[in-house]
């Protein structure tokens, strides 16, 4: 099992590198310049006072957009030095300052020259992960049990009301669900929990205790929007997986033997119905990464989300890359783990054997 | 020395009958230490010049309170802003807070709309005198100022740059005047000279001295080729030559005379402290002089201070987080008169509308400029929690929108088309219905309360019947009968190009649509992110583009509707306009000093260019704003941003944070 | 001396449990049968007859499309459908073993085969759980698993249809019960492995003194292994006989007509018999006899009239108001051929 994921880990690599040639081509294709967001306000007026023509050149020439693509990526993945005068940004002043790629090197944004992109992503995940951590947790802390007890009372009351609330809470757009938490809970409503930002305002004054509730209590708003988001879709996988396996001639065998009814469903049944939902968990992993822009945009949280919807408008191009590079790394991550995990849950599967597990 | 000069100047001329001075009145100068600004003045009209009342929009105020320090104010801005160093460009949010946490060598008076002295304590403005190849000697060319009299020659005040520590001294030998004839010299480039006399008081945030260093150190970053501020590094090309006449005199002179000239060291011209950004500076503790354009640039560019600003301004920047940015107020900021009432200002951002407006019915904001029309007059606004907390108000600020017509395209080529498209748009309907009647239909691009506008020109009027009669005339009906107006076997049918986050542009798009349906026009509508249009529009792969422009109180045309722009990729004449006549008028507004005599120049252009309708002219919204019953000394200005924050204080018994 | 089980005019529907008492069509339409201790009872019928769902409604393991509507399960004096579901519960298992059709389906993919047979054990004996994994290897012996202490390790995936049907036997046997349920257990495998399953249940059942009841649709598979058959068609038991006498004199009609469908050995070149037309499906039997339509002789009473077994307690018992004598024949009927 070792050998297998060493192997899966060293398909990564190249695999990557696949991403990131594919990525780095569609995103130069998609028409937009990141120097045409220059000297314009958040409701995309233009200010007639810059020069917008000099400065996409000056933008072109500055980040060698004018050259072939195939040579921008060398330059993006390592100081390949292939413009013809040798270019400072870009591995040719003779220093090695800019790595590129290969040295982990993420680049800097255009428009925020200041921001590195590699810690900038860093302080966005440590603003996300645990969110979207706490998020899932929760939904799927509360989805398994509602999926099988209404798989395991299929057709009674408690399944088709829980189907109807699950239902709903699926329609709603997770925007309404947070406005609706913000209006109960805010300032408008009960009062009694903050509904922007991740810590007050004036969160430096307080003292390490006061700090840390303070920011737990600016969570629960968006942890509870996040999970109710996650939990009609993940309680009705849940449910499916759970109403399959429940029809399972091996489960009418546990039963034929006498085992008691919570026997049957928490060790026969429920540990089969977990294979499918574990495929989910290989989607899991890159939506930790990647949190949720709707949920961030209504509570005012900068994070991954927001970070990628914000270069994505900006053509932020370094950004783009470095974002879907870690999703992808996280998806393969995700994919490995949810293979380890269903060789572990399923003896059928036997990793070493072949490459038909996934 | 220039100041004895001119006391010599009094003495000197008062038998030469009439002079006076070309340009700006010569000398700007600090105003006398007095009143605070804008108090206790009133006006009857608020748009435009003059002076602005305090709180005249609040019903729930009477009179102005006397101002106190302290406290805190929270203003919402709508977007992160990229970071605070202008130079490269660092949008209009971050413009915002600049104006009061940095500070300028001129600033425009919001009340007069003059360009006043700021860091500069006073700016001399000198004329240049080009002679003739074969004239003059070695020198190509004098300063000094040109004179008119009853003369019929032309006369000449010169001037000699010299440092202070030069003994020769003018107050020895009294200036003469000169006199030429038209065959002694070629041109004259008025104001094309300034000498900006630095103040020697003002301090950088960090406590270090601001001086001449720093101006010319900004200069160079500008005109830095590896530096990203293309974005207004044209403006300052238009230099022929700077330099620091000592460590608070700095000697700038233009190519040409230029009506703007100045303008550019006001909102386009980001003083950056040398000792942070500069590496060739020795207070620098990266001081290297060795390091290249290149490297300069960059260490520009991924300078820190580019967040945790150090500035000129009344307040100091102290915290610059995603979530606000924050500045206490800077207790050595040189202008006594106008260093703020309020001890911390907090810009709130909240990209989000509705949780801004969640926030500002939490009492979290003080400030929020994000306000609809229809709420504004509508539940919004009436709702307890904001009538007891808010005042409301509006202003206008410089901002249109448009669609522009690409004329390159053989469907928009005729003026009779373009017209015909005009007649079919009631903008004014459209502003009553979306706007709640807030807001005006336009003319022209520059600023509707500008003196440079022409209010009284008249709109073509909503008339879909005129439309078809002057598509007709221009060859377009319907021939087939397939309810679609036809000419040499093409159908009218385009693509309506606006910003997907537009809401405005998308529903002038879609009632344009109904509209033109029903007089035989098919208009397709085009949605794309901003980024995506802008690239289209600025490689002129567009039929119509809906788009809007903040102007200056003065802009210059040039760029919008010269000529010379209608083949360049991205420039702001999208239209591809093209008239003589209007290429004129422009050069002439450029080279026209005067005001009063630049203003026709204008209504003219004005005029032509709305008669060939390279674009729609859209209308100007006002800002609607929610303002904290709190603060007080609030005045509406109709130059962005509109208010002035050093201006407002806090009522001591509201004072509740 | 009591029936070990006895069933009663037992009616299973289509439908969920909620559903209204005699609504839905019935499965099985007022199946009787009865089982002495030790004796071993084919349930014999062509598919769709109802024959597996009568054995789910023995211990109450009905799909939830279907519930039992009326009738009585006694076992041992008790009628289980009164009782309450957990007691029930420790009976399966404990005292009524079963064995499915599917060996492989019916393991637990992701359990080891040992701890299938263990939990049993732990759950009705109460042994711990090394106890348990020793008797379970000694029962893995007993079902003639080969090294049985490796193979306890396996899990069903790793191992044959045939050795995974042992398996299942031997969940069922693992508490010695006194009733074995058999849901076609051979059918699945091939016709070697189905001879040495077989000769397991025989010898099993002299060991344990076990009654067997099994349920098949080839009567030639079960010939020599029981002492007793029942035919079913749709949904009702139409003949019960010692399965010798069933094989040399049948009495229904349809009994005949699924004998002679076996192609017989000494006779290579005879044509196979056919009955004409199919199975009627759940919900569209025929009123009266159920297999009239299909019937060489029915008359026009079968139609009408359902015929009952005079008494499932009789050694012999038929539903047919025209019996076949003991020749096999009778006067055909003049009313045309089946349809």
């Amino acid at each position: 099992m070792i050998r297998f994921a060493l192997r899966r880990l060293g398909l990564l690599i190249p695999t990557l590198f696949g991403i990131s040639i594919l990525v780095f081509a569609l995103m130069h294709l998609v028409p937009g310049d990141p120097a045409a967001l220059v000297g314009v306000d958040s409701d995309g007026a233009v200010s007639a006072n810059v020069d917008a023509s000099a400065q996409v050149a000056g933008f072109r020439e500055r980040y060698l957009f004018d050259l072939p693509l195939w040579k921008q990526y060398l330059h993006y993945v390592g100081p390949f030095n292939l413009s013809d005068d040798g270019h400072p940004w870009f591995g040719g002043s003779g220093e090695d300052r800019w790595n590129g790629l290969l040295a982990l090197d993420f680049g800097r944004e255009f428009l925020r020259p200041q921001v590195d992109v590699g810690s900038e992503l860093w302080r966005r995940l440590s603003i996300t992960l645990p969110l979207t951590a706490m998020a899932l947790l929760l939904a799927y802390l509360i989805s398994i049990p509602l999926g099988i007890y209404s798989a395991v009372r299929a057709g009674s009351l408690f399944d088709k009301t829980s189907a109807l609330v699950v239902f709903a809470l699926y329609a709603l757009p997770t925007f309404w669900i947070g406005l609706l938490l913000q209006m109960s809970f805010g300032r408008t409503g009960l009062d009694s929990l903050p509904t922007l930002g991740l810590a007050s305002p004036d969160a430096m004054d307080l003292d390490t205790g006061a700090r840390v509730l303070d920011r737990l209590a600016h969570l629960v708003l968006p942890v509870l929007t996040y999970a109710l988001g996650c939990l009609a879709y993940l309680s009705r996988q849940v449910r499916s997986g759970m109403l399959e396996v429940i029809g399972a001639e091996y489960v009418r065998t546990a039963r034929a033997k006498g085992l008691p009814e919570f026997n049957v469903i928490s060790k026969h049944a429920f540990r089969n119905s977990l294979l499918p939902l574990i495929t989910l968990f290989g989607a899991v992993l890159p939506s930790l990464v990647g949190g949720s822009i709707v949920v961030e945009t209504i509570f005012d949280i900068p994070g991954m989300g927001l970070y990628v919807y914000e270069s994505l408008l900006r053509r932020e191009y370094n950004a783009i890359m470095a974002a879907v590079l870690i999703g992808a790394v996280m998806t393969v991550v995700g994919m490995l783990t949810s293979d380890l995990l269903y060789a572990w849950l399923d003896p059928r599967i036997r990793l070493e054997g072949g490459s038909s597990d996934a | 020395m220039v100041r004895t000069f001119f006391a010599a100047l009094g003495l000197a001329l008062p038998v030469g009958a009439l002079v006076f001075l070309s340009g700006f009145g010569t000398t700007l100068q600090s105003e006398p230490n007095g009143e605070p600004k804008g108090a206790a003045a009133t006006s009857e009209h608020p748009f435009g010049p003059g002076a602005v009342p305090f709180d005249d929009f609040r019903e729930s105020v009477e009179g102005s309170s006397k101002p106190v320090r302290g406290g805190r104010l929270v203003v919402h801005i709508p977007s992160r802003p990229l970071h605070l160093n202008h130079v490269i460009e660092a949008g209009a949010d971050a413009r915002r807070i600049l104006e009061e946490v940095h500070a300028r060598l001129v600033e425009r008076n919001m009340e007069t709309w003059e360009l006043e002295p700021s860091l500069a304590e006073s700016i001399e403005v000198f004329d240049r005198l080009n002679f003739l190849p074969s004239k003059g000697g070695s020198a190509s060319s004098v300063y000094g100022r040109e004179v008119y009299g009853s003369h019929a020659k032309f006369a000449w005040l010169p001037i000699e740059w010299s440092l202070p520590d030069d003994p020769s001294s003018s107050e020895e030998t009294p200036p003469t005047i000169s006199f030429f004839n038209d065959g002694d010299y070629e041109s004259v480039d008025s104001a094309s000279v300034f000498l900006f006399r630095l103040r020697q008081d003002a301090l950088w945030h960090d406590g270090h001295r601001f001086d001449a260093g720093d101006v010319i150190f900004t200069l160079d970053t500008y005109l830095n080729p590896a530096v990203q501020s293309e974005h207004a590094r044209h403006l300052f090309q238009q230099i022929r030559s700077y330099e620091a006449l000592d460590a608070y005199t700095v000697r700038v002179e233009f190519e040409q005379s230029y009506f703007m000239s100045l303008d550019i060291f006001e909102d386009d011209f980001a003083i950056l402290p040398s000792h942070i950004f500069n590496l060739a500076d020795e207070d620098n503790p990266h001081f290297d002089s060795e390091a290249t354009d290149a490297e300069r640039a960059e260490f520009i560019h991924s300078n820190s201070a580019n967040v945790n600003w150090v500035g000129l301004g009344p307040y100091r920047v102290t915290e610059f987080s995603d979530q606000h940015i924050e500045a206490e107020r800077f207790d050595n900021y040189f202008d006594k008169q106008d260093a703020g009432w309020v001890d911390e200002i907090r810009w709130r951002i909240i990209p989000d509308d509705n949780a801004a407006k969640q926030a500002l019915l939490a009492g979290e904001i003080d400030f929020f400029g994000r306000l609809r029309s229809r709420e504004l007059l509508g539940e919004f606004t009436a709702q307890e929690a904001f009538a007891e907390q808010f005042d409301k108000g509006f202003y206008y600020s410089p901002q249109m929108n448009f669609i522009a017509w690409n004329q390159r395209r053989a469907l928009f080529r005729d003026v009779r088309v373009r017209q015909a498209l005009a007649h079919s748009f009631d903008w004014q309907e459209f502003i009553d219905t979306i706007g709640s009647e807030m807001g005006e239909a336009v003319t022209a691009t520059w600023y509707r309360f500008s003196p440079a506008y022409d209010a009284e020109l008249e709109r073509f009027p909503f008339d879909l019947d005129r439309a078809e009669e002057l598509l007709a005339e221009s060859g377009w009906f319907d021939r087939d009968g397939d309810g679609v107006i036809d000419k040499d076997g093409e159908r009218f049918e385009f693509e309506y190009l606006f910003n997907k986050n537009d809401a405005t542009m998308r529903l002038v798009g879609q009632k344009l649509k109904e509209n033109l349906e029903r007089i035989g026009i098919v208009m397709n509508m085009a949605e794309r992110d901003f980024a995506a249009k802008q690239a289209l529009v600025g490689e002129r792969n567009f039929d119509a583009a809906a788009g809007s422009w903040i102007l200056g109180p003065e802009t210059d045309p040039v760029g919008l509707w010269h000529s010379k722009g209608a083949d360049v990729e991205r420039s702001f004449n999208q239209s591809g306009y093209r008239d003589e006549r209007s290429d004129q008028l422009i050069e002439d507004i450029q080279g026209e000093l005067d005001d009063n005599r630049r203003i026709p120049l204008y209504h003219e252009l004005q005029a032509r260019i709305y008669e060939a309708q390279p674009m729609m002219f859209g209308c100007v919204f006002p800002v609607k704003f929610a303002v904290s019953k709190r603060v007080r000394g609030v005045q509406r200005f109709f130059l962005d941003p509109g208010y002035s924050l050093r201006r407002w204080f806090i009522l001591p018994k509201a004072e509740k944070r | 001396m009591s029936s070990l089980l006895c069933v009663q005019d037992l009616v299973v529907r289509l439908g969920s449990s909620s559903s209204s008492a005699n609504s839905g069509a019935a499965v099985v339409d007022g199946a009787s049968l009865r089982l002495e201790p030790g004796e071993a009872l084919a349930l014999v019928g062509e598919s769709g007859c109802g024959k597996s769902t009568l054995l789910a409604a023995l211990v109450d393991l009905l799909p939830p499309t279907m519930r039992r509507t009326s009738g009585e399960v006694r076992f041992d004096n008790r009628d289980l459908t009164l009782l309450d579901p957990k007691v029930r519960r420790r009976t399966l298992g404990r005292e009524i073993g079963v064995v499915f059709q599917e060996p492989t389906r019916s393991l637990n993919p992701v359990l080891s085969i040992g701890e299938q047979v263990a939990e049993v054990l732990r759950c009705h004996l109460g042994l711990a759980k090394r106890a348990a994994w020793t008797r379970s290897v000694e029962l893995l012996d007993e079902v003639g698993i080969e090294q049985p202490d490796l193979r306890a390790r396996n899990f069903p995936h790793q191992l044959s249809g045939g050795m995974n049907q042992r398996v299942a036997i031997a969940i069922a046997i693992a508490c010695s019960p006194r009733l074995l349920l058999v849901d076609e257990p051979t059918t699945a495998l091939d016709v070697t492995v189905q001879k040495e399953i077989l000769e397991l249940f025989r010898r099993l059942r002299a060991d344990h003194e076990m009654a067997l009841l099994f349920v098949s649709h080839d009567l030639a598979v079960v010939q020599d292994h029981v002492d007793r058959a029942c035919v079913m068609y749709a949904g009702r038991i139409v003949e019960s006989a010692p399965v010798r006498e069933l094989f040399e004199h049948p009495q229904h009609p349809y009994t005949r007509g699924l004998l002679d469908c076996r192609p017989s050995r000494g006779e290579p070149h005879q044509r196979l018999f056919e009955i004409g037309g199919t199975v009627p499906t759940v919900g569209s039997v025929p009123t009266g006899c159920g297999f009239h339509p299909r019937c060489d002789y029915r008359e026009a009473r079968c139609a009408e009239e359902l015929p009952t077994c005079e008494s499932e307690r009789a050694a012999r018992s038929v539903a047919c108001f025209y019996p076949l004598d003991d020749s096999g024949l009778r006067e055909a009927s003049t009313e045309g051929g089946p349809e």
